[in-house]
């Protein structure tokens, strides 16, 4: 088949998500208070779909924040499977105006322009673009109709407080269409959604 | 609770049109409806249906809805749980100051169905807090609303909730049953 090698890039946001919206440090990288918040929730089945997922992709899209504590976290994390090797050897685009140099392998700054940007990357052929985390990101590309799925893995949880992954979005509505559902052994339900039109 | 996808259940205004219904949808609300037999309220949603039940079922335009819920709901007992509100209009409406654990306590030693909180988020992040809810009911819809009223309020605990079921519906709403989390 021609699809696989000439198919364009999709960007595939991938959140863990509380039942309240949060989206703040689920590996508790970050200091949050409930930082790691999403390790109470791990049954077999989600290691293996993350796996599925990251091995889909050939490049990430983050947010500062989200990138900061994952420079700090993914180096020297160390795997069987090779994720971890996936995670750093894999091509970084990173959307931030303050940071100035980045330490982590493979990583490349977007500083402005940010739609133009993310339309160039998609244009190039190639597997998945990953989001994970970065949720002022995602609400740039939200508004911009350039996220071609979004999957929420609802926690069965109530945080409280934290950021949320929709804070920033106070633009216009946008429908989507749910694609999905799946639900795991934890409780955790993973919602799939794609653009309306 | 109807809620959109970034957790708002009304637009900044209070609209709810956004909400999506569809019969399949509608038929599981009305069942869990009919296994309560009391209904609660906040001040601001109890005002709201207030203006609306009373009379739903006498406009020429009801819906098999309307027509339904208004059967169940005008004369259920019904508790607004507020400090401010000195009168209500609607019939078998009662006024619960203060006192919400000791009220609910009371009410639950009552042989009965269930008692069902509608929408009123403040009244349900106070309930959450003291520790009263069985069971929630979200009916996710696939919408980001980007501002409005969120269902959440912020709290200062953590809580675990427990999966009890999830479904979707034609519509795109997925509908998530939770309870008591271990």
């Amino acid at each position: 088949m021609a699809g696989e090698a000439s198919r364009m890039g999709r960007i595939v946001v991938s959140e863990f998500v509380s039942l309240d919206g949060v989206v703040e440090d689920p590996g508790g990288a970050e200091k949050f208070k409930h930082g790691g918040w999403s390790f109470k929730f791990r049954d077999d089945q989600v290691p293996k779909y993350k796996m599925d997922e990251v091995f889909a992709g050939d490049a990430l899209l983050l947010g500062r924040v989200t990138y900061e504590g994952f420079a700090k976290a993914w180096p020297s994390m160390k795997d069987d499977v090779g994720f971890a090797d996936k995670m750093n050897n894999m091509p970084k685009h990173v959307v931030s105006t303050t940071l100035k140099k980045l330490d982590w392998n493979n990583s490349k700054l977007i500083k402005a322009n940010v739609a133009e940007e993310v339309k160039k990357l998609k244009q190039q052929p190639g597997k998945d673009i990953l989001v994970y985390g970065s949720g002022k990101l995602v609400n740039t590309l939200l508004q911009h109709d350039l996220v071609d799925e979004l999957r929420l893995m609802v926690h069965p949880v109530v945080l409280g407080s934290g950021r949320r992954l929709f804070d920033n979005n106070a633009e216009t509505m946008k429908a989507l269409k749910l694609a999905e559902s799946k639900t795991f052994p934890s409780g955790i339900v993973l919602l799939t959604y794609h653009p309306a039109k | 609770m109807h809620v959109s996808l970034d957790g708002f259940v009304a637009s900044p205004n209070g609209e709810i049109d956004w909400v999506r219904f569809d019969d399949d949808l509608v038929e599981d609300v009305q069942a869990l409806v009919d296994s309560a037999d009391t209904a609660l309220f906040g001040r601001v949603t109890y005002r709201l249906m207030e203006s609306y039940w009373p009379t739903a079922a006498e406009s020429p335009t009801a819906s098999k809805h309307d027509l339904d819920h208004s059967r169940w709901l005008n004369p259920a007992p019904k508790l607004v749980f507020s400090t401010t509100l000195k009168n209500v209009h609607w019939q078998n409406t009662r006024i619960v100051k203060d006192h919400i654990g000791e009220e609910i306590a009371r009410l639950r030693k009552q042989p009965g169905k269930n008692l069902i909180l509608f929408a009123s988020p403040t009244l349900g992040s106070t309930f959450m807090n003291l520790n009263l809810i069985d069971e929630y009911f979200f009916n996710i819809n696939p919408i980001v609303l980007g501002k409005g009223k969120p269902l959440f309020r912020e709290q200062s605990e953590m809580r675990r909730l427990k999966l009890l079921e999830s479904k979707t519906y034609r519509n795109g709403v997925a509908s998530l049953r939770y309870g008591r989390g271990s």
